[in-house]
């Protein structure tokens, strides 16, 4: 991107009611039924996607730690790398600071697919989706309305990824810590945290 | 009878009897107390009919007290046919019955209760289509008869969420035997849901008259799984459906709950069963098992002046229960031999001075003023259960029936089990496949009966799916589990001659009903449910599909081995649409520029999950908007939000190949910095989706797909993927770009103004090349494409800068008077083109050569998915050509699916059909025979007034027939 363009200085406050991000105030922050339970657009962390085959040997050349297995993620370095394929990640920051960390590694990439097969490619996730951070005891609770995954903690530890429909909505769900992601397509986060508000309202 | 004639505890565990509750019983003010259920309270006030039969309108009261049985339907408020024995009381409640014409005492209805004699089973299919026309007259009066209650349609939408939850062990039923399972799976570490559907834990054990050591057996049990914290206890939650992979549907008082278990034991008990005599349907005839809820759920004496008929030993506890509550107990009758009966019960019963008589029945009812039974007929009986000499009447308020009772097996039905008739037992039997991994039965349910045999049952039934859980073998138990007793249960079949012996209280079938049908040909148990409608009423079977069986099997000469239930579907109890409806997630996308489409006035239109620009304007003014930015993009410039495209990247040394396999068009050759027309058909040959593919490099595609067609076509890509092992990444970037259609004659200075670095002029660029670079400083993909017929650029960008193009766009478009337009617009201008939708001008059999687009088919490629389809269907000879008519402009204007008419016959259809100011006509697409499909040739359409107009074939484009606009 040319980060000095006049369009960029202008327009990049694009708002989640846009389909887009970022929404500043949570979307929900209220007690339920299941307990508290606080959702942020979290769309503004770096993230992105890289998929193909030869990208797993590329990505741990690198100085990145890479989970093992399909559907799990780990946290390093500000970062959470969640693997969705045997060959392919989503990678996200989880603070301001490891945004540029995110940037570096699309760089870097970029810079190494010459000596890459053709088929690994970079997946626009900063373009494509929106990122919801869960937090509080009522995570579990509020999402069990929206989807049929188990994601009480026994059932979703630290580091776990699922990929499944929530409302209806194909997404991604990473636990990190105390935090839930919810990854969705950016098209659909407006309708999605319009229905999380609803949700939680019934609930409380 | 006073609410305050209560009896004293430990009568009454439901009931607070120091705080009266007055609720409304069809406008009459009736004091319960807290605690009570409508029909309870409604009892204790001495009103013991409620309701009216569906078909008869005969008078009708509390059968179970268990919500089991269709007597108790009562409308609550706005809401009909709510289990008055289920629903509790609340202060100001309004209650009212339903199903009468005029009151519930003063019925109108009646008279078919009269008139049943004519209208046996079968009489409606026989007699409602004669005369011919009949139907017409009769079907309004059928339809305002049939149902039971009235919806309230002016009811407001309320939404009920359902929720999913998860566990490792799922136990339905708290009696003894769920209580034992759940501890047990409990302590060997697993999580554990125990879903009981009455209020309290505890089940049969809450009403049975038990001894001081069962007593203290159940409250150490009660105990121990209120104590343990991995036993997750839902009271009030009804299982309604067992379904794959023990996925159980629970109607709890918060809504639906879809429940996921690893293991489930059925632990739910059984299901009494009445006794079939003459006018057995009387209010005041309760099952035994009803008596004793009353007495130890509700406080409430059954009556004053009892007979105890049962043909089993649990009518003697019920007798004892009776005397024990202070209620005269006039006789007990037994239709067993004399000495079958259990020595101690028949001791007790003897010594407590009840009088009792064995091999008689209750041969008839009779109704006292109030309707309510007020005296019985006890005879003897012949082989057959008809009457057999001289009656005896005793006069009674109550008569209790301890018939018979069957497994409550439905669930496990459900999950793939059968009951059949088990020679071993004399009756009916749970038979569980072992395929169903994870799947116990305990208790009565599993043919357990008693107290202890129920709750070791129960014990290993949770030891057995702990250790199957963690992959081993259930250790052996500790104490033998008693092996399922047969139970000594008589007769209960006595068909009356005169008739009035209910079989199916919900439908009003009686015992002729059932011989009838089989008479008349419908053996099999199936075809006799379908024909006198047995079974399907409110209660489902709960109490009458043993009887049935018995009688029709009976009746088509069957021995008792051929005893089996009609088959078992969900749901085990009425749900209601509200709870199953649940919150309707309908995603909606909106674009990156969605707010900007809304602040300049546009109306919005659903395009698939999308919300899309049909034009912008005020909402009545569509044609004027429409003509507006149609101008626009002809004369000027216009920009359109094709941000809703799908949107595909394909990369790897097969990506060419890929894109050859899946559309019918050839990609091996096309030229990087090129577009190629991508057109998608199925196994079948049929259209499915079409695009554009722009090639990026020799190893990567950029392919656009249909707004709604994008997700099945990438699901399909994937699958083909799989199979064709192809060296290829498929990636659905839908999401990740906006994209602007930039369209019209003046469309290249607008981009131009841009300052972007591609070199848009017409020969650098020139129509269908593909470039990447940057336009306002963002990185952009730039395809030159002629879908609305006009020098045209597409401009996709990654989704959060769309909403900045598109301002930036206003702003250096302003001088040129660029118009943004919308859906409706394209459409129109698209027409002229002669370009065909997806789904609109083609339907699930409409192959390239039907639509026209042979052009489109790369013939000598060895394959593409639906080729082979394609070829068989062309070579058979095509049935209709898309083609293009017009008719006058200031004529009628056909509509999409007016029929194409030949002859007086169809002969195809219209697809698309708009008024074109450029080209001076009404034009459209339409399907006509390929005979009929050169330009030229007249076409008739007949409009929805059935209006005929006529117009003629044409050549397609009507507009720009060379494409020299799009070209420059």
């Amino acid at each position: 991107m040319v980060a000095d363009s006049p369009v960029l200085a202008g327009g990049r406050a694009s708002r989640l009611e846009d389909g887009c991000r970022v929404c500043a105030a949570p979307i929900v922050d209220r007690s339920t039924a299941g307990g508290h339970v606080r959702v942020v657009d979290a769309s503004d962390r770096a993230r992105t996607g890289l998929k193909g085959a030869g990208v797993s040997g590329w990505f741990g050349s690198l100085e990145f730690p890479l989970p093992s297995g399909v559907n799990t993620s780990l946290h390093t370095a500000g970062l959470v790398i969640a693997r969705l394929g045997a060959e392919e990640f989503l990678v996200a920051s989880t603070a301001a600071a490891a945004d540029r960390t995110v940037r570096r590694l699309e760089v870097r990439f970029d810079e190494a697919r010459a000596g890459l097969p053709s088929t690994a490619v970079r997946v626009p996730r900063q373009s494509g989706s929106a990122c919801l951070s869960f937090s509080g005891a009522g995570t579990a609770t509020l999402l069990s309305r929206m989807c049929s995954l188990d994601l009480g903690d026994a059932a979703l530890p630290d580091g776990a990824v699922r990929q499944t429909l929530v409302a209806g909505s194909t997404a991604i769900l990473v636990r990190d810590g105390d935090e839930l992601l919810l990854f969705v397509d950016a098209s659909l986060a407006a309708w999605l945290a319009d229905t999380l508000v609803e949700v939680a309202e019934a609930l409380s | 009878m006073s609410p305050n004639a209560r009896l004293s505890a430990p009568y009454g565990t439901r009931v607070e009897l120091g705080e009266p509750v007055g609720f409304y019983f069809d406008d009459r003010l009736v004091e319960g107390y807290r605690g009570d259920t409508i029909a309870s309270a409604l009892y204790a006030d001495g009103q013991r009919f409620v309701s009216r039969s569906f078909k008869y309108h005969r008078p009708r009261g509390p059968l179970t007290f268990a919500g089991l049985d269709g007597h108790t339907l009562v409308r609550v408020g706005s809401a009909p046919n709510q289990r008055a024995d289920l629903v509790p009381i609340d202060a100001g409640l309004e209650v009212s019955s339903q199903n009468n014409i005029g009151t519930l005492k003063y019925d109108a209805g009646r008279v078919f209760d009269a008139l049943s004699g004519f209208l046996p089973v079968g009489f409606y299919y026989k007699t409602f289509f004669r005369p011919r026309g009949a139907w017409r007259w009769w079907e309004p009066v059928i339809r305002r008869m049939a149902g039971l209650g009235r919806v309230d349609t002016a009811g407001h939408h309320v939404v009920t969420d359902s929720a999913w939850r998860h566990t490792d062990v799922a136990v339905i039923g708290a009696g003894v035997a769920g209580l034992a399972a759940a501890l047990n799976a409990a302590r060997a570490g697993l999580r554990v849901t125990l879903i009981e559907r009455e209020p309290e834990p505890g089940g049969a054990a809450t009403w049975r008259r038990l001894d001081a050591g069962q007593e203290a057996t159940l409250d150490a049990l009660l105990a121990e799984v209120r104590s343990e914290g991995r036993i997750e206890m839902l009271t009030g939650t009804t299982c309604s459906g067992w379904f794959a992979d023990h996925h159980l549907t629970l109607l709890a008082p918060a809504g639906l709950l879809n429940l996921r278990a690893r293991a489930v034991v059925l632990a739910a008990g059984e299901l009494e069963q009445p006794a079939v005599f003459r006018h057995n349907d009387l209010p005041g005839i309760l099952l035994g098992s009803a008596a004793q809820r009353l007495l130890r759920h509700y406080a409430i004496r059954p009556g004053r002046r009892a007979v105890v008929f049962g043909a089993e030993d649990r009518a003697y506890e019920v007798a004892l229960d009776l005397i024990d509550a202070g209620i005269e107990v006039a006789q007990l009758v037994d239709t067993r031999d004399e000495g079958l009966a259990d020595a101690e019960l028949a001791g007790a019963v003897d010594r407590a001075g009840i009088p009792r008589v064995c091999e008689q029945t209750v041969v008839a009812a009779h109704a006292g003023r109030d309707g309510s039974v007020s005296a019985v007929d006890l005879g003897r009986f012949d082989a057959d259960g008809a009457p057999l000499g001289p009656t005896r009447r005793i006069d009674c308020d109550v008569l209790t029936v301890s018939a018979d009772a069957i497994p409550a097996a439905q669930l496990a039905c459900h999950a793939g089990a059968r009951l059949e008739f088990d020679a071993a037992i004399g009756g009916l039997a749970v038979r569980m496949p072992e395929a169903i991994r994870g799947a116990r039965l305990a208790g009565r349910v599993a043919g357990r009966t008693g107290f202890e045999a129920a709750r070791r049952d129960g014990e290993r039934a949770g030891v057995e799916v702990a250790a199957l859980l963690a992959g081993g073998d259930a250790p052996p138990s500790s104490s033998p589990i008693p092996e399922a007793v047969p139970a000594v249960v008589g007769r209960t079949l006595f068909p009356h001659p005169d008739g009035h012996d209910f079989v199916d209280f919900d439908e009003d079938l009686k015992v002729g009903d059932i011989r009838r049908a089989v008479a008349e040909g419908y053996e099999d148990l199936d075809l006799v449910k379908r024909y006198s409608t047995v079974v399907m009423g409110q209660s489902q079977g709960k109490q009458s599909a043993l009887a049935n069986v018995r009688i029709a099997t009976a009746a088509a000469g069957r021995g008792a081995d051929a005893v089996r239930l009609t088959t078992q579907r969900p749901p085990f109890f009425p749900e209601t649409i509200r709870l199953l409806a649940g919150r309707a997630f309908d995603p909606v996308r909106r674009t990156p520029m969605h707010r900007l489409h809304v602040d300049a006035g546009a109306q919005l239109m659903p395009a698939g999950h999308w919300l899309r620009p049909a034009w912008y304007g005020a909402a009545d003014e569509r044609d004027a908007a429409v003509a507006r930015e149609v101008a626009a993009v002809r004369t000027g410039v216009g920009m359109i939000d094709v941000s809703t495209l799908g949107k595909i990247e394909i990369a790897g040394p097969d990506a060419a190949e890929f894109l050859n396999r899946i559309y019918t068009f050839a990609y091996l050759k096309q030229k990087v910095g090129t577009t190629r027309y991508l057109l998608a058909t199925d196994e079948t040959g049929a259209i499915v989706d079409d695009g554009v593919a722009c090639r990026r490099d020799e190893d990567a595609f950029y392919v656009t797909a249909t707004t709604t067609g994008v997700d099945a076509l990438y699901r399909s890509m994937l699958k083909w993927l799989v199979q064709w092992r192809l060296d290829v990444t498929v990636t659905n970037v839908t999401g990740a770009f906006a994209a602007i259609n930039v369209a019209g004659p003046r469309a290249r200075e607008v981009v131009a103004a841009l300052d972007g670095d591609v070199d848009l002029d017409a020969e650098a660029f020139p129509y269908l090349g593909y470039r990447e670079g940057t336009v306002a400083g963002i990185e952009a993909r730039l395809a030159r494409v002629g879908f609305v017929g006009e020098l045209g650029y597409e401009i996709h960008v990654p989704s959060e800068f769309g909403a900045a193009l598109w301002e930036r766009l206003c702003e250096v478009g302003a001088e040129a008077g660029i118009v943004p337009f919308g859906v409706e617009a394209q459409r129109l201008l698209r027409l002229e083109k002669g370009h065909l939708i997806v789904g609109q001008d083609t339907d699930g059999l409409t192959i390239p050569q039907h639509a026209a687009m042979d052009w489109a088919v790369a013939t000598r490629k060895p394959f593409f998915v639906g080729k082979r389809a394609v070829e068989v269907i062309a070579a058979n000879g095509l049935d209709r050509r898309l083609v293009g008519f017009t008719m006058p402009l200031d004529g009628p204007c056909p509509e999409e699916n007016h029929l194409v008419i030949a002859n007086g016959e169809i002969a195809g259809r219209v697809t698309s059909a708009a008024r074109s100011v450029a080209t001076s006509a009404v034009i459209g697409l339409a399907y006509v025979p390929p005979g009929s499909a050169t330009a030229g040739t007249p076409i008739t359409v007949r409009l929805s007034d059935g209006t005929l107009i006529t117009g003629q074939i044409a050549e397609t484009p009507f507009y720009d027939p060379d494409g020299e606009r799009q070209k420059l």
